[in-house]
């Protein structure tokens, strides 16, 4: 990871329940193959075509994207790259032919010969579908100019996978939702969603035991993304309002204070943090900032960032050397008493 | 095996996940699969399509990428571009189950196609039209009889 500032460094718009938000947009180049039928040579000639767009000179986004590939990196790297949410899991799978191509922050990237040719994604802090459609969209014109996407009038840009047709764009917001968890409606709330088309699932992995969930449109053909993005913006609003009812009440009892105070103790003290305790409680310090439950403890704005550091491969790239596992939560430990813990001489 | 998320139904899909910093699988049910995210809608539709009869006459193969019917059902995505054409017929019915409409709105290659400007609630009133089919076809009148109530307040006048 580079010196510059990421991304989710920043705090943005109701940052106290919506955590980031991501849109991303499926392409394939015209006249070829989907990538699950391709050769080795043919995802190389893609890589290669994608590269020299990126590079064309002439193009606005010319030299702003460092190319990774996949298969030069370490598994820890590789790993690392999915903890940060640049990539998926199935992605680092199978590395062969691949590349992430991103820019430094590492808020817009382009995820090449995955499901599609390329994904075109944009990521930011808080809300802000607006901000992250209007930047993957600019990306995919200028990109348009130096190469051919398939395209149907019909069926849209057209995808390996049909659930992703027309528009190809799925816009996803990671939701921290404590107090729909703790008052058990997500089930029925996660049904509603479903039936108007939209999706709300718990995180994967570590991110279950910290009350992460995403939101994300699910049909994609037959609706424009301004009006898949605005669908998605007015049931998400929807979903931070019961969200900020639900913690009025819980965070009214002693034993949820109890809980956040707790953690705060943990996260400014222990010596040895393992990843699931950690999550756990990094799930109740970020209900008690955002309910400003404490003062003068753990930032909102500093959560994210110490999450993506917290998680095992990126806190050992961090370290710079490879650890066991009770090395790792001791570094752990280190990491987030050093930008959560009581300032030296303040305590 | 059982599937790793409910521990009740047997597993049909492996997913990868990282865990504690391994990229490692998990086993879970169709059900699960579809809840967490992972499911692949496309493949199910597609299987249930051939349960229905509909298999290709002869080994019809895309002229451009060479996938047959069935490699696009097992890897349940299809082969290229042209196969959209060549297997129109069979992935029509699977396109409009997923997404309700099989007409693209949106943005194109050449930008010529003007954006209407699209009235506030169109979106959520076409998903709401297709859950209504949806339901009637499944026979679920009651839910039926709620969106039917729910279109009827969004076509008069939204009052949001
Ligand atoms: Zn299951
Ligand atoms: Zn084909």
């Amino acid at each position: 990871m580079s010196e510059k500032k990421k991304w989710f460094e920043y705090a943005g718009d109701d940052s106290d329940v919506i955590v980031s938000t991501r849109v991303s947009l499926s392409r394939n180049l015209k006249g070829r193959p989907f990538v699950w039928r391709m050769r080795a040579e043919e995802r190389e000639e893609v890589l290669e075509e994608i590269l020299a767009a990126v590079g064309n000179e002439r193009l606005s986004v010319a030299g702003l994207f460092a190319c990774t590939r996949m298969e030069s990196l370490t598994k820890t790297q590789a790993v690392s790259l999915a903890e940060r949410g640049l990539v998926t899991p199935e992605f680092i799978a199978k590395r062969e032919g691949k590349a992430l191509l991103s820019c430094e922050d590492e808020s817009v990237s382009i995820a090449v010969n995955g499901n599609d040719h390329l994904l075109l994604c944009a990521m930011r802090p808080g809300l802000d579908l607006d901000g992250a459609s209007a930047a993957a969209d600019t990306l995919e014109s200028v990109l348009s100019r130096a190469v051919s996407f398939a395209f149907d009038r019909e069926f849209g840009y057209l995808t390996a996978d049909p659930a992703n047709l027309g528009t190809g764009m799925h816009a996803e917001l990671t939701m921290h939702l404590p107090g729909l968890a703790w008052g058990g409606s997500l089930p029925r709330l996660a049904a509603n969603l479903a039936g108007l088309g939209l999706s709300l699932r718990e995180g994967a992995g570590a991110e279950a035991n910290a009350g992460l969930y995403r939101l994300s449109n699910r049909v994609t053909l037959g609706i424009s993304e301004q009006t898949a993005t605005a669908n998605l913006k007015s049931m998400a609003y929807q979903v931070v309002m019961q969200e900020r009812a639900a913690r009025e009440t819980l965070c009214a009892s002693v034993e949820c204070q109890d809980r956040v105070f707790r953690a705060l103790g943990v996260v400014q003290n222990a010596r040895l943090l393992p990843l699931s305790e950690f999550m756990e409680c990094f799930s109740n310090v970020r209900l008690g900032a955002a309910q400003q439950l404490y003062k003068g403890g753990p930032a909102l704005d500093t959560m994210a960032s110490v999450m993506a550091k917290a998680q095992p491969a990126t806190l050992t790239l961090l370290m710079g050397k490879t650890m066991t596992a009770s090395e790792r939560d001791a570094a752990r430990a280190s990491l987030v008493r050093s930008a959560w813990g009581p300032k030296e001489g303040s305590a | 095996m059982k599937c790793q998320a409910c521990g009740k139904h047997a597993a049909v899909t492996h997913v990868k996940t990282i865990t504690n910093g391994e990229l490692s699988e998990y086993f879970l049910c169709a059900e699960c699969a579809r809840r967490l995210g992972y499911g692949n809608l496309f493949a199910e539709l597609g299987h249930s399509l051939n349960l229905l009869g509909f298999q290709p006459e002869a080994e019809e193969r895309c002229p451009c990428c060479g996938a047959a019917w069935k490699d696009i059902v097992r890897a349940g995505r299809v082969g290229c571009p042209e196969c959209y054409r060549t297997f129109y017929d069979r992935l029509l019915p699977a396109v409009q189950r997923m997404h309700g409409s099989v007409r693209h709105q949106g943005k194109t290659p050449d930008g010529s196609l003007p954006r209407a400007p699209e009235p506030a609630g169109k979106g959520l009133l076409l998903v709401k039209r297709r859950q209504l089919r949806e339901a009637i076809d499944a026979e679920k009148f009651e839910d039926a009889a709620v969106l039917r109530d729910e279109i009827r307040a969004l076509e008069g006048g939204r009052d949001e």
